[in-house]
């Protein structure tokens, strides 16, 4: 009696367990009818005040609720590989030009119907041209960009530079003298975070667009050389910043943020090189609030903006090269397309671009402008409306659309900065990754 | 020398077997009990291998489904890829350093504090409060300390070392040294905790005997001691190649790979590959070397650990 009680308890358990552990794997109900008002998920890693667009665009459309997710990046990519396949994953997503766009791209309707319809047949002429088509895929507009965002600036502390009787430097030359003065009163001078890829490949892009402007697009093509001369004196300059100690030691294990981002806003190091991004934690009011949470010191310094310094002296600065910082998109998987539409042109053409505008980002619909009402100081005025001015005359894009072509580009820059590649063998690396590349 | 009874060792041994007789034959409620360890296992690990095998063999994003069948390309692939070399030999060298520095400190802290009485039990509590640390927070906070104008930076200029200061995680030359000593900083007190438990197990009469035959303090851990703990020792060698094979967030989130790749391993390599390349096929192959590596070290423990208990 006892062995049969012990059997029965057995097979009762471990149908029990097995079965918890299916319905763990299960998808759950699915199918319901929807009733009420529509529920849209949005995800994204940095959607921006995002509190009061679902605010304000629920105040306008009653009947669509909208829940938005937040990820960090990394962990963003690894979410939305099967949440793009899945009924279970966003309605209306985040994307960013280059590989986001190429992978995740053909998971998303194509918006021209809907934006035909909703926006009008013209609807197109109202973006940035670069914010459309750095979000396109195979000739179809895969998403639409949320604002333009652009690099090759340097954001600089003016308080500090005032402080020590120092100009902003328009080239290398100029720089380095700045930096000695700087380092003898123990200031940084370059703050930057070169375990990160991107910024180093942003610094790049913008020495090797004063030195031959535009021709980085043709390398990035497969149609020039990375070995080209240009190619090499750029990599140089980019050794430069750190031998000359424009940039400290120790950059190579520091990241972009939050550790230079941080350096800088606490006045320890006088410049550092982002886009126009940084605008709103470095010149407005509201932004400033939400940086200052980032940092333990008083934020006040006045920060102000310039071109990254020519690597040649007499050679121009790099032209600002950007597009749309980042879009947004609707899955093929929603079932609920026409509220998720409704939301996505909400966000880049309706009211989320003046909420863009109202928090110094640059809109993607040129006929917003960017308010300068919420300035810290005066002098930024013209400085965020030069900004503006330049995202209409874009040398390029700022990402490299070829993962490994991207990588190689990381790794030699790295490599480079360490002192553990001459700049030679490091852009050979470079061009044979670009050769692999399928285009 | 009157021997004192030694109280006996029980060990459970079956019955012997005699064939028809003594064993019912298995009913299927017996399997039934294996049922939710083998979800488990066959369910996530064992599907999970398979599936990276099936992937491995697909040049795949990992966004959508595979359809770009390549065999084994991805495999020969590895084979010419020097960051795959460059990370495996890292990786070799990670388990090969931190296992000899953590079993040589681990042993010599347990015999210290089976030697000296005083404050044995805050030497003991000491060295393992780093074991139960997060990775996330021993990582932050050693990147911090390791700055140019870090604590440990300013340790060394306080003791008149400022020839000795470096940017430690951000030179190529000390990096990857670095990241092994912080990796020895959190994990020696768990070898320590494995020795001291095996060292309270060994006959107090053995010490004591080789104390009345002269044996010093160094002899008798030399001699009596260390090959004694064979089986301890075993297990760690073991288990810290293992987790060296499994270490990533340590190096993740101190260098990420660089400067360069200099300081890359096989687990970061993966991920670079499979979530900011989007080459999930060869990542998955990758993978699959991992695992064939693990499964050496797992094989290699099993039969260290029957052949211990025969």
């Amino acid at each position: 009696m006892y062995r049969s009680a012990m059997r029965r308890a057995a097979v009762l358990t471990a149908i029990a367990l097995a079965a918890a552990g299916l319905a763990g794997c299960g998808s759950g109900s699915k199918g319901q009818a929807q009733s009420g008002p529509v529920a849209l998920t949005w995800w994204g890693w940095n959607a921006f005040d995002n509190v009061q667009a679902i605010k304000e665009f629920e105040a306008a459309n009653p009947q669509i609720k909208v829940t938005y997710k937040q990820y960090a990046y990394n962990d963003y990519v690894t979410a939305l590989r099967p949440g793009l396949s899945s009924d279970k994953g966003p309605d209306v997503f985040q994307v960013q030009p280059g590989d986001l766009t190429t992978n995740f791209g053909p998971l998303a309707v194509p918006v021209e119907d809907h934006a035909a319809k909703d926006l009008g047949k013209d609807w197109a002429s109202s973006f940035n041209p670069d914010g459309l088509s750095q979000l396109q895929l195979d000739q179809k507009q895969v998403a639409l960009p949320a604002y333009m965002s652009a690099a090759g600036l340097v954001y600089y502390n003016k308080k500090i530079l005032d402080q020590y009787g120092l100009g902003v430097p328009a080239d290398f030359d100029q720089w380095k003298k700045v930096c000695a003065t700087l380092k003898a009163r123990n200031v940084k001078c370059l703050a930057h975070g070169a375990k990160d890829a991107w910024v180093n490949t942003d610094v790049y892009l913008s020495l090797i667009n004063s030195i031959a402007p535009g021709k980085v697009y043709d390398a990035i093509a497969g149609k020039a050389s990375w070995t080209d001369p240009e190619f090499v004196t750029a990599m140089s300059a980019w050794s430069e910043l750190f031998t000359s100690g424009i940039i400290p030691a120790g950059a190579t294990a520091a990241t972009e943020y939050p550790d230079a981002q941080t350096t800088f806003l606490e006045d320890k190091a006088a410049f550092i090189a982002l886009g126009t991004w940084n605008t709103p934690a470095t010149m407005t009011k509201t932004g400033q609030v939400d940086a200052q949470k980032t940092v333990t010191k008083k934020i006040d310094g006045l920060f102000l903006s310039a071109p990254f310094p020519a690597p040649v002296t007499g050679d121009q600065p790099t032209r600002l090269f950007g597009g749309p910082d980042n879009g947004y998109a609707v899955s093929a998987k929603s079932s609920k397309q026409d509220a998720a539409f409704k939301f996505l042109e909400f966000l880049t053409a309706g009211d989320g671009q003046k909420i863009q505008a109202a928090g110094g980002n640059i809109p993607a619909i040129t006929s917003v402008k960017v308010a300068t009402t919420d300035v810290i100081d005066p002098s930024q005025v013209a400085d965020i409306e030069r900004q503006q001015q330049s995202l209409t005359s874009l040398i390029g894009p700022r990402q490299i659309p070829y993962s490994d072509l991207s990588t190689a580009l990381g790794d030699a820059l790295s490599a480079v900065a360490a002192g553990t590649s001459s700049p030679e063998d490091a852009l050979k690396k470079v061009e044979s990754a670009s050769k692999s590349v399928s285009r | 020398m009157a021997t004192q009874a030694q109280p006996e060792i029980v060990v459970s041994t079956p019955p012997p077997e005699s064939p028809g007789k003594g064993r019912r034959p298995l009913a299927l409620s017996d399997y039934l009990w294996a049922m939710p360890a083998l979800i488990l296992v066959v369910g996530v690990i064992h599907a999970g291998i398979a599936a990276n095998v099936f992937y491995s063999l697909f040049d795949w994003s990992g966004v959508g489904s595979p359809t770009d069948f390549v065999g084994g390309a991805n495999y020969s692939k590895l084979l010419q890829d020097p960051v795959f070399w460059q990370a495996s030999r890292n990786t070799l060298a990670f388990a090969v350093a931190t296992v000899a520095i953590q079993l040589t400190l681990g042993l010599a802290l347990a015999i210290l504090v089976r030697t000296k009485v005083r404050l044995r039990g805050l030497l003991r509590t000491l060295v393992f409060v780093p074991v139960v640390l997060a990775p996330a927070v021993v990582a932050t906070s050693f990147r911090i300390l390791l700055t140019p104008d870090g604590g440990v930076n300013h340790l060394l200029q306080g003791l008149g070392l400022s020839g000795f200061d470096q940017a430690w995680l951000a030179d190529p030359k000390t990096a990857f040294g670095a990241i092994i000593l912080i990796n020895v900083w959190q994990y020696t007190g768990y070898s320590f905790l494995i020795y001291d438990a095996a060292i309270g197990q060994i006959d107090r009469s053995v010490l004591e005997a080789a104390r009345i035959d002269g044996a010093t303090t160094w002899q008798l851990s030399r001699t009596v001691v260390a090959p004694m703990l064979r089986g301890s020792h075993l297990v760690l060698i073991v288990l810290g190649f293992v987790s060296s094979l499994k270490m990533f967030d340590l190096v993740f989130l101190t260098t990420g790979g660089g400067p360069g790749t200099t300081t890359q391993v096989l687990t970061g390599y993966i991920y670079r590959q499979v979530i900011a390349q989007f080459h999930a096929g060869y990542g998955a192959a990758l993978s699959i070397v991992l695992v064939l590596a693990a499964l050496v070290f797992s094989i290699l423990q099993v039969r260290l650990s029957t052949s211990e208990s025969r």
